[in-house]
């Protein structure tokens, strides 16, 4: 017992560096887990209120771009308007829509820490539990598909980024039906890599790529990037596609967060379809 | 000794807040980002005991790490960082030894002895996080360039910082 304490007395140093060492190491593995949620993130109560005290003072640059933006949208959405559409049918008719069930929600963030210079970006949003959001739903933009929210606190939100190097998501060839893939491949903020597709497909670049129905995060036909080169690999039977995507990573200011109703009810009916 | 407490203190926050709020944004081509936070484990007076300096390396990258989402990579370069502090203050150390009322600065080393102070604690530290962000050695190269272009970038920012400081001697 003696020896024991000796031991330690002596040897206090390196066992507390190794006991820090190994708790940090620890931490980054445990954090490499996307089903888990982790102890220490930006959507905690200290980091999610600087974070947001300061995109309210950098938020003033950004406004020309987001005004322009704005009055764009605003241009589209008018013109979807029934007062755009002459109509030849006088007296109004009544619908009750029992065939259509509300799928999707959709909730209005602000973005108030975005990173791209990592392999594992993550953007910290100003919604949390409080307006709803939930982990594992959809984030999108006016532009594209923007990440999947990963920890929730009551305020606040993280998202793991398409910027994130074990985001997959499920996408097609708008003008095939192609399934494929969507991964980042850590190069820059404005290309990802998509796995690779059958080289009989004439695609070209500049053909869309949307979401697909297989992702239970976002809508389908969610716009996500286009063709920006490929090239044969692996015994000229397939293409190796680097695409660009369609949102701008830098200037994200406003996203929306998709709550997909009927997610749980698909992801537990596949789950049992699974167990036989 | 209060006095040196005290300007510590504000060292770590201001530098834990400058690094998250405005050098976490920098990136100029995706290949240089500074860590300037490391300079306060470097300015730590030589009085500073040895647990102490590993306990502020743990509490400081932990620190940045909860800002920037990383699970534990800052504080983890930056516990090794502190580690190797001692051995290599004791490989550089001047004949005579330290004084305990010095700073390791450029004002009383001068810019050779903190060029090979700051530099080997600078690599190692973004050696490490560069490394262990990958975790692997899958991107040996493009890593390796990361890092060599990062350490310079945080060097050149940390050598910047040194004019800041007065020589309370020569005043």
């Amino acid at each position: 017992m003696r020896n024991l304490i000796l031991f330690f007395t002596r040897n206090y140093y390196i066992l507390l560096f190794l006991s820090l060492e190994s708790l940090a190491v620890f931490l980054v593995i445990q954090g490499n887990h996307f089903q888990r949620s982790r102890f220490l993130n930006s959507s905690n109560v200290i980091s999610g209120n600087i974070y947001e005290l300061y995109s309210g003072i950098t938020d003033y640059f950004g406004l020309k771009y987001e005004n322009q933006k704005l009055a764009s949208e605003n241009v589209m959405l008018r013109n979807q308007l029934r007062e755009s559409f002459s109509t030849e049918l006088k007296s109004p008719i009544v619908i009750t829509d029992s065939l259509h069930k509300k799928q999707y929600i959709y909730i209005s963030a602000k973005v108030v820490n975005n990173s791209i210079n990592k392999r594992k970006n993550y953007l910290t949003l100003n919604v949390g539990s409080k307006q709803g959001v939930k982990s594992e739903m959809g984030v999108i933009s006016s532009d594209g598909i923007v990440g999947i929210v990963r920890d929730v606190s009551e305020n606040f939100s993280s998202v793991m980024s398409v910027l994130h190097e074990i985001v997959r998501i499920p996408i097609i060839i708008k003008k095939f039906g192609e399934k494929s893939v969507l991964k980042w491949d850590g190069a820059d903020e404005w290309h990802a890599k998509i796995e690779p597709i059958p080289s009989h497909l004439e695609i070209a670049k500049g053909d869309t790529l949307v979401t697909s129905s297989n992702s239970s995060f976002f809508p389908e036909g969610i716009m996500v990037g286009t063709i920006d080169r490929f090239e044969k690999v692996a015994g000229n039977t397939f293409y190796d596609v680097t695409i660009k995507l369609s949102t701008n990573f830098n200037r994200l200011t406003y996203v929306t967060v998709v709550n997909n109703l009927m997610k749980e009810e698909q992801t537990k009916l596949e789950k049992t379809s699974q167990h036989d | 000794m209060i006095n040196e407490i005290i300007k510590n203190s504000i060292r770590f926050f201001f530098l834990v807040l400058l690094q998250v709020l405005i050098l976490n944004h920098i990136q100029l081509s995706g290949y240089l980002n500074p860590f300037l936070y490391v300079l306060f484990i470097l300015m730590l007076p030589f009085q500073t005991p040895d647990w102490l300096v590993l306990i502020l390396a743990f509490v400081l990258g932990i620190s940045i790490d909860m800002f920037s989402d990383t699970g534990g990579l800052h504080a983890a370069s930056t516990v090794l960082m502190a580690f190797i502090r001692q051995p290599v203050l004791k490989l550089l150390a001047p004949r005579e030894g330290y004084d305990i009322i010095q700073q390791p600065t450029v004002q009383q080393f001068g810019i050779g002895w903190f060029f090979s102070y700051a530099g080997i604690l600078v690599v190692v530290h973004h050696f490490v996080l560069f490394y262990l962000e990958t975790f692997g050695f899958s991107e040996f190269f493009s890593t390796f360039f990361r890092i060599i272009l990062s350490s310079f970038f945080t060097l050149t920012l940390i050598f910047i910082s040194q004019f800041f400081y007065s020589n309370p001697k020569k005043q």
